[in-house]
Parts: C-alpha cells; structure tokens; sequence
C-alpha cells in the first residue's frame, strides 16, 4: 500500500527512475501486486521503454483482469505504441467497470480523436467534464477535437477555459496558438506558442507549432498552410474528389495548350503553375525548415526528423541547381540528374512526414529504392549506356508515391 | 479621471504596449472607473512585463471584482510564496476564500495574518470574524483545522568521512561553498565583528552523476557543526503523513544546534512547482518548506540550507528569491583536468595499475563522475576475468581503460537535450545562463 502511494508521488512528480526502482524492490518480495505491475507500467512509459510497459500491464491486467485501473494503464500502453485498435478495446472495458472515471474517459476520448471519430470523443470529453468539471486533459483533448473539425472558436474556448483554471498549462496555450493559426491569425498564434514553450519547453506539440507559426509568418507558406487546412477539412470523398477532379481538368488543360489555340501559351502557364504549387504544397516545409534552421529561435525547436529532412531538402536542392549548370558546361552530362533530385524532394518530405510513425521504414525503403534509381540514371548515361526505361520506371515511381501515399490519409 | 482622459490613455497604451508607467496609470483610470475586464487584461500583461507581488496582489483585486475565485486565489498564493508578510494579499486570499463560503480556508489565512500582526485591523475583515473573536472558540477552531497527529521526527544526521580532498575538480564550486558555508561557521567571531550574517541557501543543480550530492557530503565533512541531511526518501514521508510539521521539527532542530547545515538531496521533489502538485496532499509540505526558509516564526540566523536537483525547472521560482535559495550553481560535467583529478582519486588505493591517467581522462570525454566510476569498475572487473581465466596476475594498462572507454555510454547527454530546451526558450531572468554557456549557445 504504502509502496503505491509513493510510487504515485513519483510519478506525479516526474522521478520515473526512481519510480522504477521502488516498484521493482516492492515486486521483488510481492510478484502477484496486480497494481505494483500497473504503476510499473506507468513509469516505463514515462522513461520511453514502451514494450517493457505494455509487458508491465499486461501482466497487470492477467492478474487482475476485472479491475478498470490496469484496463486503463493497458490501453495507454497501447497508445503509445501507435495501436489503437486495441487501445479503444481496452479503454471500452475498463470504462465497463468504472464509467465515470474522468481519466479513463479522457483517454478514450484521445483514442477516439486519433481515430477521427470526432462524435463519439466529444461525447466521451463531455461526460468526463460533468464527472470533473476541472479535468485539464479532458479539456485538452477536447480542445484538439474541435480544432480538427474546424470549430475554432468553440477550441479556442475550451482553452481558454483550461488556462483560467490553471494559467501554467502550456498545452492549452499551445492549443490555443493552433487555432489561431487555423483561422488565421498568425501573429496571435506564435505569441500563445511563445508562452506555451516558455512554461514548457520540452512539449513537442508546443515546439512544432511555433515552428510552423514562424514559418506562416511568411505569406507563401501562409498560402500553402491555408490550402492544406482548408484541404484537411474536407471529408474523404471530397478530398478525393477534389484531388482527381484538379488532375482531370489540368489534363485537359495540357491537351488543349498543346494545340494551336492562341490560348495555348496561357494554359501552358496556368499548367506550369499547377505543377509548381503541387510540388511545393509537398514539399514547402521541409524547403523551409531550411532556413529555420538559420532562425536563432526556430532551429531548436526542429526534432530530428525535420533536422535530417531539411538537410537532405537542402543537398537536393543544391544538387539539382549544380546539375543543371552542369549539363551547359559539359554537354555530355545527363539532365535526368537534375530533374531526378526535383522529383526526389517529394518522397523525401512524404517519408519525414511520417517521422516516429510506424509507416516511416516502409516509406524510407521506397524512397532509398528511388533514390539508388536516380543514381543510376546519372551514371548509366555518363558510362555510355542509357537505359530509358529505367527513367521512365523513376519517374513513375515517384509519381506513384505521391498518389499511394495520399491513400493512407 | 474622465473618460476622455481614459480613453487618451488607451490609445497611448496602444501605441507603446510595453511602457509599464503608462500601463499603470490606464490600470488605475480603469479601476477608478471600475472597468474591471478592461483592467484585467492590461494587469495581466503589466504582470507579464514585470512580475511582482504588486501586481499580483492588483491583478487578484481585480479577479475578486469579475468574481474569479479559483484563479485569485492561485494568484495571491504565488504573491503570498514570495512575500509572506504581504498584508494586503492575505487581506484579499481571506475575502476571495470567504466569497466563495470557504470560510475555513478563510479562517486559516485570517490566523495566520494575526500571528505575522497582532495588531492587524480592517473593518472588512475583523466584520467577517468579529463573531468568532473570543479566545476560547478561536482554540477550538484551530485544533478541528490541524487535526492532531503523531510525529516521530526524524533530524537525519551526518557526518562521512569524505572531504573536499575526494572531490575533483569543481574548483569554483568549493570556492563559493567555502565562503557562503564553510567559512562563516569555521570563523564566526570574525564574521559576527564585520557583521556579516549567516544563512542563506546554496541551490547545486546539473546533470546526474556529475557529483551534486557529492560535493554536498564532502561538504559536510569539511565542518564540525551539525549536518542534517534530508533524502528523497524523507520527503515522501512527509507527504504520506501529510506532515509538514516534520519538516518544522528539522528547522526547529536546525535552530537549536546553530552553526547547522540542512542538506535537501532531490530539492524538486520539496520544492515542486505549487502547479504540478496542484490539489494534491503534498501542497502543505511545500508551503511549510518556504515558510521555514523564510524563517517567519523564528530566526534563521546560522542555518545554512543546501539543496541538489537534477531537474531545477520543476522548482517553484518562488524558492528561487532572495533569502532562499539565493546562490544557484551549475555543476557541469567534469572537463579534463577534473577528470584527470576525479580518477585519480578512484585508482588511489588499487596498487595493481600502470595507466597513464591523464590520457584515459582525454579520451573520456563528456563522461560524469559516476562514468568515470563505472568506468573504473568495469575496467577491473574486465581484467579480473581475464586474469582467472589465463591465471596471469597482469597489471591494468592504458589501453584496458581505453577500450572499455568504447563501451561505456555518458550519460549526461539526455540531460542535456532537456536543458537545454529550457535554457533556449525558458531562461527568465537569465536563470539558466550557465547552461547556455556550457552549451555553447548565444
Ligand atoms: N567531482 C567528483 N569527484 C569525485 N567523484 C565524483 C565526482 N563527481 C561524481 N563522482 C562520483 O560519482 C558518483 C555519483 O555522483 P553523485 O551521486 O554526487 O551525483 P549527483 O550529481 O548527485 O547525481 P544525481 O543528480 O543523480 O543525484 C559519486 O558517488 C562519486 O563517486
Ligand atoms: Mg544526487
């Protein structure tokens, strides 16, 4: 009992270490405390040994399999993990034994936002705070439900509501900054980031928005962080709709431009642009991680994933710039090196994006695979012996990636 | 003021938000006109520019007027935990207590403004407990709100047998301890005749392993007074217990056995941000631990308060002023001359070793005391292996250390990633300058 409770005070305060050591001493003389396995659990979490706390809660819930306590540690566990199916399983039964527990509903409703089943985690949310009018994560949560279905300013509420009660809470300053940068209003946002970084500076979801936040003060990548809120917002099939539609009518645009219409050179413009703002909408913010990373204030912010993207965005970049010049110096060199990096910058951005997911190794090994075809594609011709389906096979690969990876939206 | 004067004012205050004597003079034009929400925001932000207790006290003020309890009482506590006598913030933390009918809670803080002045009389207040004014049911009072409760105190005393002589490097540090700790207990006549006070508190923060508490034993080698060391572990006690006399009963000790040290190991966990702890049982020890540094019931002349932590950004700022932990040292990880120093001090007494010490501690590099002290162990322990099986007493080389060098982590480094997030983006007031030195960041 006593080996709980301050296990707990540990915990609360952040000594997952110490944490650790307390629980496994207690388990060592006691192996069968069903409660010891799930606090064991918890502190693994917070020291980011994910498996050996989904292993801890397991045990816990096998122990005692009809207490809602270790059900609710389990289902963490399996949030952080990315595995969400079984997370909402676990949460839906220890939610049987203990429906008005506000943590436990407060997980769920996460669950259920990652799922994007925003209904249902609005209902959850709700019941918690009538359980807890003051529960800070339930409104947290609540707050970046409304925020994806685009009710800013009910989120922006819900925020403000969490910071009365408690004006130390860098997530809900975040969250407000999140809203305000979705409606719009760029220069409020990176204040409110401003004061969630300060009170804690080691909240991803506080960094990556003053990130974005300074990147928005630029109106070009406004424009294109616009163009995706507005294109997130869509459902599904709209967004689907929208993307073949643009791709239908820009074929038939091309087709008409390659006439004699005295239009043509227009459309041939129009086009041009199209192919320009499809490739930036991919790959504008690993371009300007770029020079965030000149930004005295920004380049801490970056994690690794962005710091990594930003610099093979930056040797692409180059690459493709030095290449072209060289296809005027040395006309022997072959211009698909050039154009290989372009069309390269955008699996490269899908990949990073998808950083500390669990789709990133697939998605890496695809981009490798393209990126050692793009070699070849260089060195092939320079050693005399072109192999043009091997482009044709690059190119379509790349473009294939685009649309694939779209799919799992 | 009129409203024309206000509103000349506001567009002034619009045009240099951040010029705090024109903030002021809106702030007050707003209040005499009770425009309470108007005066909310511009109090927030003059708080924000320039955080004191009287703001605090003016933005709790207005809080009471918009009927915010909860967020004026969190307010005046946080004025209250840097200035304890602050009779105006008690006034208004017993009128927000008492609107809220918490009259207890009221009650308490009404008390405790007696006990800091006797004499204290405000017709808004003494209204509210003017029933309840004679001596007998006041007692009474008290003893339902501190319900009675055993206490073993435990005064947790120390004396090891190590000194500064086993700690390397660290130079500066001893230097500061030596003169704000040291000095002033070995030669107290001469501080007393140049009338200079002892007392304070020295706060050691940085990475683990790096030689905090360390430094800390050392230090209480270094003295004969008393040395009362307080763990992590006493700590959570007292939060179980919900004891936060224990915590007095330490002073107290501390008082009658002056010259004394007091050494919190862990002082996070004392000293956690109100916020974090927030509802939770472990508010009253924290409270109680600023009222003890602050000395408020008696003097705290001659104790000498030392604290470790590994995680400074979790301590509530107000342990941070003046008269408390008032003196905050970075401890870095060794550079290597002290890793020269520190291993030299491990491989004292083990005869069995022909290694250059100084290339070892070259090659060690952003390795901690405690690195280099596995390092050490592991070294041996590799040998002793290797001597069993072949039977060969060998002595251990150079390149024993170099090689197992390879297979040894530092540890500091995940530290420093957090550090330095904070020290980036969270260094009010400079606080965390030394890490931005360390780290070689502008
Ligand atoms: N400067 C030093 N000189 C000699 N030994 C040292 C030094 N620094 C660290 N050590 C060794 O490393 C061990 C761990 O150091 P210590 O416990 O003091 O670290 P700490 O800074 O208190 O870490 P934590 O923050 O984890 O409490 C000590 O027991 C000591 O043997
Ligand atoms: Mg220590």
């Amino acid at each position: 009992m006593s080996t709980i409770s301050r296990a707990e005070l540990l915990l609360q305060q952040n000594k997952y270490d110490l944490a650790e050591k307390e629980l496994q001493l207690h388990l060592a003389e006691n192996p069968n405390d069903a409660f010891s396995h799930a606090y064991l659990a918890l502190a693994y979490s917070g020291l980011g040994k994910d498996q050996k706390a989904l292993e801890a809660a397991k045990q816990s819930v096998s122990l005692i399999p009809d207490a809602s306590f270790p059900l609710y540690v389990l289902s963490r566990c399996y949030v952080s993990i990315d595995n969400l199916k079984d997370a909402l399983a676990t949460s839906e039964q220890a939610l049987r034994f203990a429906p008005d527990d506000a943590d436990f509903l407060c997980n769920h409703g996460a669950i259920l936002c990652d799922l994007k089943k925003y209904e249902e985690a609005i209902t959850a949310l709700n019941s918690a705070l009538e359980n807890d009018p003051e529960h800070a994560g339930s409104k947290q949560i609540k707050s970046i439900v409304l925020r994806n279905q685009g009710r800013y300013k009910e989120a922006d509420d819900i925020a403000q509501e969490a910071l009365e009660d408690n004006p130390e809470d860098a997530h809900s300053f975040a969250a407000k900054g999140w809203t305000a940068l979705d409606s719009g209003n760029t220069k409020e946002s990176l204040q409110h980031f401003k004061s969630a970084v300060m009170i804690d500076p080691n909240s991803e979801f506080a960094k990556s928005g003053m990130v974005m936040a300074l990147k928005a003060q630029n109106p070009l990548f406004n424009l294109f962080y616009k163009f995706h809120t507005w294109i997130a917002s869509l459902s599904p099939s709209a967004r689907w709709g929208f993307i073949i539609g643009i791709y239908v009518f820009m074929r038939v645009l091309r087709k008409v431009s390659e006439t004699n219409s005295p239009i043509a050179p227009v459309l041939g413009f129009i086009f041009a642009l199209y192919i320009l703002f499809a490739f930036l909408s991919w790959t504008i913010d690993p371009i300007f991680n770029i020079f965030m990373r000149f930004n005295q204030y920004a380049k801490y912010a970056l994690n690794r994933g962005e710091i990594i993207a930003s610099n093979i965005m930056a040797f692409l970049l180059i690459s493709a710039a030095t290449q072209y010049l060289l296809t005027f110096a040395l006309p022997w060199y072959p211009i698909t090196g050039a154009i290989g990096a372009l069309f390269l910058t955008l699996p490269v951005s899908g990949t990073f994006n998808r950083w500390d997911t669990k789709k990133f190794i697939p998605h890496l090994v695809y981009t490798i695979a393209l990126s050692i075809l793009w070699v070849a594609n260089i060195v092939l011709p320079i050693a005399g012996n072109d192999i043009p389906s091997l482009w044709f096979l690059f190119l379509g690969g790349t473009i294939a990636y685009t649309w694939i990876s779209q799919m799992g939206k | 003021m009129t409203e024309e004067q206000l509103n000349q004012l506001k567009s002034a205050v619009e045009l240099s938000p951040d010029n705090v004597v024109l903030l002021k003079m809106y702030f007050n034009g707003l209040k005499a006109l009770h425009k309470w929400n108007e005066a909310e925001e511009i109090i927030s932000n003059l708080n924000k520019l320039e955080p004191s207790v009287e703001h605090q006290v003016e933005f709790a003020q207005v809080l009471y007027h918009l009927n915010k309890i909860s967020q004026g009482v969190l307010i005046l506590e946080n004025a209250l935990a840097s200035d304890s006598n602050n009779m105006e913030a008690y006034k208004l933390i017993i009128l927000l207590y008492y609107k809220e009918n918490d009259e207890n809670t009221a009650y308490k803080y009404y008390k405790r403004l007696k006990r800091i002045d006797p004499d204290f009389s405000d017709e808004e207040i003494d209204e509210l407990f003017s029933s309840e004014d004679d001596n007998s049911s006041e007692d009474d009072k008290i003893r339902l709100l501190s319900a009675p409760e055993k206490i073993t105190p435990i005064i947790p005393l120390e004396k090891p047998d190590v000194s500064f002589d086993d700690v390397g490097g660290m130079q500066s540090v001893k230097e500061d301890i030596s003169m704000k700790i040291i000095n002033p207990i070995k030669h107290a006549d001469l501080f007393k005749q140049y009338g200079k006070k002892i007392g304070g508190g020295i706060l050691l923060y940085g990475p683990p392993g790096c030689g905090k508490t360390h430094i800390a034993k050392a230090t209480a080698g270094e003295i004969d007074s008393a040395f009362i060391s307080v763990g992590i572990n006493e700590v959570m006690d007292m939060y179980l217990g919900q004891s936060e006399k224990q915590l007095h009963e330490i002073f107290d000790f501390a008082r009658n056995n002056t010259p004394a040290v007091i050494f919190f190991d862990e002082v996070d966990a004392l000293g956690a941000s109100r916020n974090d702890m927030r509802g939770s049982a472990g508010k009253n020890v924290i409270n109680q631990f600023l009222q003890e540094l602050d000395g408020i019931n008696a003097s705290n002349d001659g104790i000498l308060v030392l604290g470790a932590t590994n995680a400074p950004w979790h301590i509530d700022n107000a342990f941070k002023r003046p008269g408390r932990f008032d003196r905050i040292i970075f401890i870095p990880p060794p550079d290597a001359i002290a890793r020269k120093e520190i291993l030299e001090i491990q491989l004292k007494d083990k005869p069995k070793m022909e290694v250059d010490i100084e290339k070892v501690a070259n090659k060690a590099v952003n390795f901690t005391g405690a690195d280099l002290k596995s390092l050490v162990d592991y070294t041996i322990e590799e040998k002793l292996k290797v001597i069993l099986k072949s039977g060969k007493e060998t002595p251990i080389k150079t390149k024993d250390f170099l090689s197992a060098i390879k297979k040894i982590r530092p540890s500091s480094m995940e530290w420093f990633e957090t550090a330095r997030n904070y020290a980036v983006y969270s260094n009010q007031g400079g606080q965390y300058d030394d890490i931005k030195t360390f780290l070689n960041i502008k």
